[in-house]
């Protein structure tokens, strides 16, 4: 049986309201500050448009949805570098201040790979549990808690090697071993 | 540096500054949204995550109805045996302080696409300050690498060049937030804290002993601070040109403490409180008995169903701990678990050099960078 109309917009404003500023704070830190709100957008139009598929728990779901914008946007940029994560280095409005970070933490971080990084950002930085951030990077639980454990014995290593790693080609920072 | 603290200085290290609000015009947007139409019906998706979410789903509530089979308690709660056999569990993986924990487990991860990963790790942790650890790790090629923490310093063993390579302390003021002293008027105290400087499209540099900020707190404040339930922030300041950002004490209620985890991460150095944990809160139960390796072992599971935990049927030690997901899972299978009393025969069992005591200590911070990339290829 088909729902009606009413019933999915409420389900959607629901979810809206629920779930935006988590959405929201989760752009804004991945990406510029004037194109956080697309993603926003994007992501519950995507939300909107597949309803059904969006589970009780939507958040992880509405998570991974957002990452997938950010990345088309980050590929289809003309302007090279304009969506990228801040960690990398982007002059972006997204950047944080510099005195508001932990410089060390930051700049290890920015050396992690991307998915290292996200694995503990999405912990740290947008409170989910280690189920939730499995969700939205599409793995299972017990795979994200191995690579979550990874990521931070390379975080420590990297905040470790601190100043002698800024001087080192970036290259070697690509995942090292699987999964 | 603990697992905690670690996530905790990533969490301030956050760029959203949690009292900013979310400028998005909320109503615009979801008024946008409504009027655009919706898709009569979903495209088949491949391994969607709704689809790996409704597994989930599934899978718990199957093990919800294979608990109530095996317990036969249809009101869903913990049956006094099962209660018991917890609080045993609790106990066997609860250390008395000053002792030494010493666990050798196999593990096994299924990635879920026909791969899988298997490794060895023996360590031996000191559960009181220092907090030295020494560790083996037997990868999937049999390689074997020994490390460790000693006074906070990372050490690695490369057995090739006979030499324990150890990291440099960092400086005394590396992780200092701030630094207090008397104010200039009775019952006021001045708050320093590092000013960091930026260089676009590089990391972010402080150097230890550069410039302060200063704000002038309370009595009151520095109470609350050292209490833990006012923190320090930077402020966004809107308007104020390139000073952006102010000092402030504001409420510790955005890095209050998060809802505990049901998941356990065998890497972290408070695994057994996570295992406490999960026999404490995460609606754990007694659900049957099984051979492992030849062992009578008690099988916990918890409300989720994610995590399996089997221990010995008469001591209650650890045996195996199974987490599920939806496209695999992870085995740790504990050879052993066990608690040491902290005798000089068992610190040397911390140690790299008590270990090795031919080897050469080279205290070089570049040097041991070279020797952990040698002998953690992988990270």
């Amino acid at each position: 049986m088909t729902e009606p109309r009413d019933a999915h917009a409420e389900r959607l404003e629901e979810l809206f309201r629920r779930h935006h500023s988590a959405v929201a704070a989760y752009a804004r830190r991945r990406a510029p500050s004037d194109a956080a709100d697309d993603v926003v957008a994007s992501t519950f139009l995507v939300a909107w448009r597949r309803l059904d598929q969006v589970p009780a728990d939507a958040l992880p779901w509405l998570l991974a949805v957002a990452r997938n914008v950010i990345a088309t946007h980050h590929r289809g940029s003309q302007r090279r570098g304009a969506l990228r994560v801040r960690l990398e280095g982007s002059e972006s409005a997204a950047v944080p201040s510099p005195e508001e970070a932990d410089d060390r933490v930051v700049a290890a971080l920015g050396r992690l790979s991307e998915r290292d990084r996200e694995a503990i950002t999405l912990i740290a930085w947008d409170g989910l549990q280690p189920a939730e951030a499995a969700a939205v990077l599409g793995q299972s639980a017990a795979t994200f808690r191995v690579r979550l454990h990874r990521a931070k014995r390379r975080l420590r290593r990297e905040m470790d090697r601190g100043e002698a790693a800024d001087r080192r080609p970036n290259t070697h920072l690509s995942p090292r071993r699987s999964p | 540096m603990t697992d905690d603290q670690l996530m905790d200085l990533v969490r301030d290290a956050d760029p959203l500054d949690d009292a900013d609000p979310i400028e998005l015009d909320a109503d615009a947007v979801l008024a946008q949204i409504l009027a655009e139409p919706q898709e009569p019906a979903a495209r088949p998706r491949r391994r969607s995550i709704a689809l790996r979410l409704g597994v989930v789903g599934a899978v718990a509530a199957l093990v919800a109805v294979a608990v109530f089979a095996v317990t036969g308690d249809d009101r869903g709660g913990v049956t006094p045996a099962s209660a018991a056999v917890i609080r045993h569990a609790i106990s066997a993986v609860t250390q008395p302080e000053h002792t030494i924990l010493h666990v050798d487990m196999r593990g096994t991860q299924d990635n879920g696409d026909g791969t899988t990963v298997t490794w060895r790790d023996e360590s031996w942790q000191e559960n009181t300050a220092p907090y030295d650890r020494r560790q083996l790790e037997t990868g999937d090629d049999g390689r074997i690498t020994e490390s460790g923490t000693l006074d906070g310093n990372s050490q690695v063993y490369d057995p090739a060049r006979g030499t324990i390579y150890t990291s440099s302390p960092p400086p005394a003021d590396m992780h200092r937030k701030y630094w207090i002293s008397k104010g200039p008027r009775p019952g006021t105290f001045t708050l320093r804290t590092p000013v960091i400087k930026v260089t676009p499209g590089k990391p972010f540099k402080v150097m230890p002993g550069g410039p302060k900020e200063t704000i002038i707190i309370t009595a009151e404040q520095l109470k609350a601070l050292r209490a833990g339930t006012e923190v320090v922030k930077w402020k966004r300041q809107p308007g104020a040109g390139k000073k952006r950002f102010a000092l402030a004490v504001v409420p510790a209620a955005a890095n209050a403490p998060r809802a505990p985890s049901c998941d356990v991460d065998p890497g972290s150095g408070g695994f057994p409180d996570q295992i406490v944990m999960l026999l404490r809160n995460c609606g754990a139960q007694v659900v049957g008995h099984a051979t492992i390796a030849g062992r009578d072992t008690l099988e916990i599971r918890s409300r989720d169903g994610h995590t399996t935990y089997y221990v010995d049927s008469t001591t209650y030690a650890p045996v195996e701990l199974d987490a599920t997901g939806t496209d695999g899972g992870t085995r740790l299978r504990f050879e052993a678990y066990e608690v040491l009393p902290a005798t000089q025969a068992n610190e040397a069992l911390l140690s790299l050099a008590a270990q090795h005591p031919s080897a050469i200590v080279d205290r070089d911070p570049a040097h041991y960078q070279a020797a952990e990339m040698r002998m953690f290829p992988h990270g």
